[in-house]
């Protein structure tokens, strides 16, 4: 019986673009079976020429069939089948470089994958599953029966011929239409896996995930494998340097996107830049690693030719040899002003963020692009009936820049000054050394351009591993160039000296500054008188905050006091907590949350990092809701008071605008 | 003969024990333990043919669980743990099922 049909109406419905690949394969099959059909015949008359003169052929398959994703060569299986096991059910076996694999007992399959499902503990709350290999479904239905309504289960399946044969033979469409359960085929919609898991990880559940192998698959693809457990580390990584970065810069990044609410008007949007911008624009993003001072002179050449993004910290010594860029970036909430200090630095076109340091953009004269807004302003946004683009931006102006180009979908890029390695003692162009926190503890050895083992740290290893896998998510849509002619190596990236990219792809020329003049901002005193009430209600949720969050907390204190001395729980405690629990639920609605959740990263990451892990102790649970409640809601109604003055001033700005 | 009911009954309880861990894939594991049940089976397996020689009981096919435990061999050999949990649970367990009913 064939499946194919009904499990793809199931699919549509939860994984409509998975679905449109397949039917694409099975076009591509069908056109290749024509022509196969053509070949044959051909083959025929040929076979037939050569036995009328005694010649054998050798007509065995290649068992030995790969695909190429990122570069990367990975197994596919040559044969799919499926046989019957001793209780009647299916075995489902593949062969794969010559080595037939079964993917089920050959006596009872469902016994066996009840047992095999059995050791995993779904007791946590929000869990992430992660597994590898779909197989054909006896597996995951185990699985399944565990699953939460806020678990998540993400099924990364490395092999497409395995993937049709299963969703032909077998009945899918309670696993299909199963909630929160995505799957993604290697190589078809990976991509998608790399969103889903960067989505459903947070540092509140990074603790809950579960990885799952289903049997045999391991063994079966050890490439695939490699690189779904590469995906999860560096998305892991990804999580705590996001929390970590929010623990350190959440207040600054507050302050500075209530302080620079006032340029917003004078700003140009990402989204009218891509409707107009070219796509044949070749890119050059200029980072300032030791490696520019090598090849930065044969910039000028590229000048009119390709989009030239420099980066904050590269704009100093792009000046100091006489090459404007197009467009400057500045993502950090505490840069160092030194690299905007030249007068000339401040009217080039900077690409930026609302949370930027406020003093560099305070200063700035030149066009305005926000890359994309903090959450408070997106609700902004939505009120004037706009869409901000919502992306990655991977943690340093480097990656964004490339964040930004893939958004523009630029086709050809090169990367220079992006060394991600120290270059002797310096860690930046013309000699300087800019260090980080807990530098000395981070020093790893990366492999370099030029081979061998480069001196790196643990920042520039998280943004190399952003890169490689974002040019692996660009696949062939992007052409990545590697022109630092230094540093370390960029799997994915093709390395090409720039003298060669600028003679190859930059042949055209461009007029970027005619356009960037043309670009109107459109801001209108609808949207002045719109901003200032959404401003107005800001700074009334602020004293809301201020007064409620004051008395939540001292009620939880109370609550503390009463159960350490009788260590009971009681209805009264019951009812406290469903009132602490309501007005959080108005706290998470306030349009200021995000400011306020940013300042207070620190108290929440240490009250709720285990929150969603399971606990034994029912009564220590319940009390440590009220313990969490009083030191957050405590930092809120400090944050808030923090807060309050700093909206008021740019409140007042734009009552004088309305005015 | 309650002695040798309690020993079959330990390996039946091992054995399940170590099909479950090539179940769940845990491979090193089930290999751990598996030589320890292997022991205690080849152990009884003498006690059982002593007891069958001297009382008549049990009655069981001695070259069947030879065949059986060495279909396990075979599958431990070519690396197929769900097979080798197969052969334990289903094949070997089953027979030391019907041994272990007729015990006193």
């Amino acid at each position: 019986m064939n499946f194919l049909t009904s499990n793809l109406d199931a699919l549509r419905i939860s994984n409509a673009e998975l679905a449109e690949f397949i039917l694409q394969e099975i076009k591509t099959d069908e056109d290749k079976a024509e022509q196969k059909g053509k070949i044959e015949q051909e083959k025929q008359k040929e076979q037939e020429k050569q036995k009328e003169q005694n010649k054998q052929c050798d007509n065995s398959e290649n068992e030995n069939i790969k695909y190429t994703y990122g570069g990367i060569v990975f197994e596919e299986a040559a044969h799919v089948e499926n046989a019957v096991s001793r209780d009647e059910n299916h075995i489902l076996s593949a062969t794969v470089e010559g080595t037939t694999y079964r993917f089920n007992s050959a006596y009872r399959p469902l016994a066996e994958a009840m047992t095999w499902a059995a050791q995993f503990e779904w007791k946590n709350s929000k869990i992430v599953a992660s597994i590898f290999g779909l197989g054909n479904g006896y597996c995951i239905r185990e699985l399944i029966k565990s699953q939460k309504e806020n678990d998540t289960i993400l099924i990364v399946e490395p092999s497409p011929k395995i993937f049709m044969f299963v969703m032909t033979h077998y009945d899918l469409s309670d696993i299909l239409q199963q909630k929160n359960l995505y799957i993604f085929v290697l190589p078809w919609n990976l991509f998608g896996f790399f969103d889903h898991l960067g989505r459903a990880v947070h540092w509140s559940n990074a603790e809950c995930q579960l990885t799952i192998e289903h049997p045999q698959y391991a063994k079966a693809f050890p490439k695939a494998k490699e690189l779904f457990y590469s995906i999860l580390r560096k998305n892991n990584t990804r999580v705590f340097t996001d929390r970590n970065t929010e623990i350190y810069f959440g207040k600054r990044m507050a302050e500075n996107t209530i302080k620079n609410i006032k340029y917003m008007s004078n700003s140009l949007s990402l989204e009218s830049f891509r409707e107009v911008i070219r796509k044949e624009v070749p890119a050059i993003i200029v980072s300032a690693g030791p490696s520019l001072d090598g090849n930065i002179e044969e910039l000028k050449k590229a000048k009119n030719r390709a989009l030239i993004i420099a980066t904050d910290s590269a704009v100093p010594a792009l000046l100091k040899r006489n090459i404007i860029p197009d467009l400057a970036i500045t993502i950090d909430a505490d840069k160092s002003l030194h690299c905007f200090e030249a007068m000339e630095s401040r009217s080039i076109p900077l690409l930026c963020e609302i949370q930027s340091t406020h003093e560099i953009i305070s200063k700035h004269t030149g066009k305005l692009i926000y890359l994309h807004c903090h959450p408070y302003f997106i609700n902004l946004y939505e009120k004037f009936g706009e869409h901000i683009p919502v992306f990655s931006v991977g943690g340093s102006v480097a990656t964004a820049a490339f964040a930004v180009c893939e958004y523009l979908n630029i086709k050809k890029l090169a990367l220079i000054g992006q060394d991600l390695a120290y270059k002797g003692g310096a860690s930046h162009a013309d000699g300087e050394v800019h260090t980080i926190i807990n530098e000395e503890n981070g020093q790893c050895e990366l492999e370099g351009y030029y081979g061998g083992q480069v001196k790196s740290r643990h920042d520039w290893q998280g943004y190399l591993a952003w890169f490689e896998e974002e040019i692996l998510k660009t696949d062939k849509n992007m052409l990545v160039v590697n022109a630092t002619e230094g540093g370390a190596k960029i799997h994915g990236a093709l390395q090409m000296p720039l003298a060669e990219f600028i003679e190859k792809y930059c042949m055209e020329s461009y007029e970027l500054n005619e356009f960037l003049d043309s670009q109107n901002i459109v801001w209108t005193p609808q949207k002045t008188s719109v901003t200032d009430e959404y401003l107005e209600a800001g700074l009334c949720e602020l004293d809301r905050l201020q007064k409620e969050s004051g008395r939540i907390s001292s009620l939880c204190s109370e609550i503390i006091t009463l159960f350490d001395r009788t260590g009971n729980i009681t209805e009264h405690m019951v009812n406290k907590r469903r009132e602490v629990e309501s007005y959080n639920r108005e706290v998470n609605e306030m349009s200021v949350y995000s400011l306020i959740d940013a300042c207070i990263r620190d108290v929440t990451v240490k009250w709720l990092q285990d929150v969603n892990i399971y606990k034994e102790d029912k009564k220590d649970e319940f009390m440590q809701f009220f313990r969490s409640s009083k030191e957050i809601h405590a930092a809120i109604r400090d944050m808030a008071a923090m807060l309050h003055p700093l909206l008021m001033d740019s409140c007042e700005w734009f009552k004088t605008k309305t005015d | 003969m309650t002695d040798l009911k309690n020993e079959i009954q330990t390996i039946i309880e091992e054995t399940k024990e170590v099909a479950d861990l090539f179940y769940q894939q845990k491979d090193s594991e089930g290999y751990g333990k598996l030589g320890s049940v292997i022991d205690m089976i080849s152990k009884s397996i003498e006690n059982l043919f002593v007891a069958k020689v001297t009382t008549g009981t049990p009655d069981f096919d001695q070259s069947r669980l030879l065949e059986t435990l060495g279909e396990a061999m075979k599958a431990m050999a070519e690396m197929d743990s769900v097979l080798l949990g197969d052969i334990l649970q289903y094949d070997l367990i089953e027979q030391f099922e019907k041994i272990n009913a007729q015990l006193n």
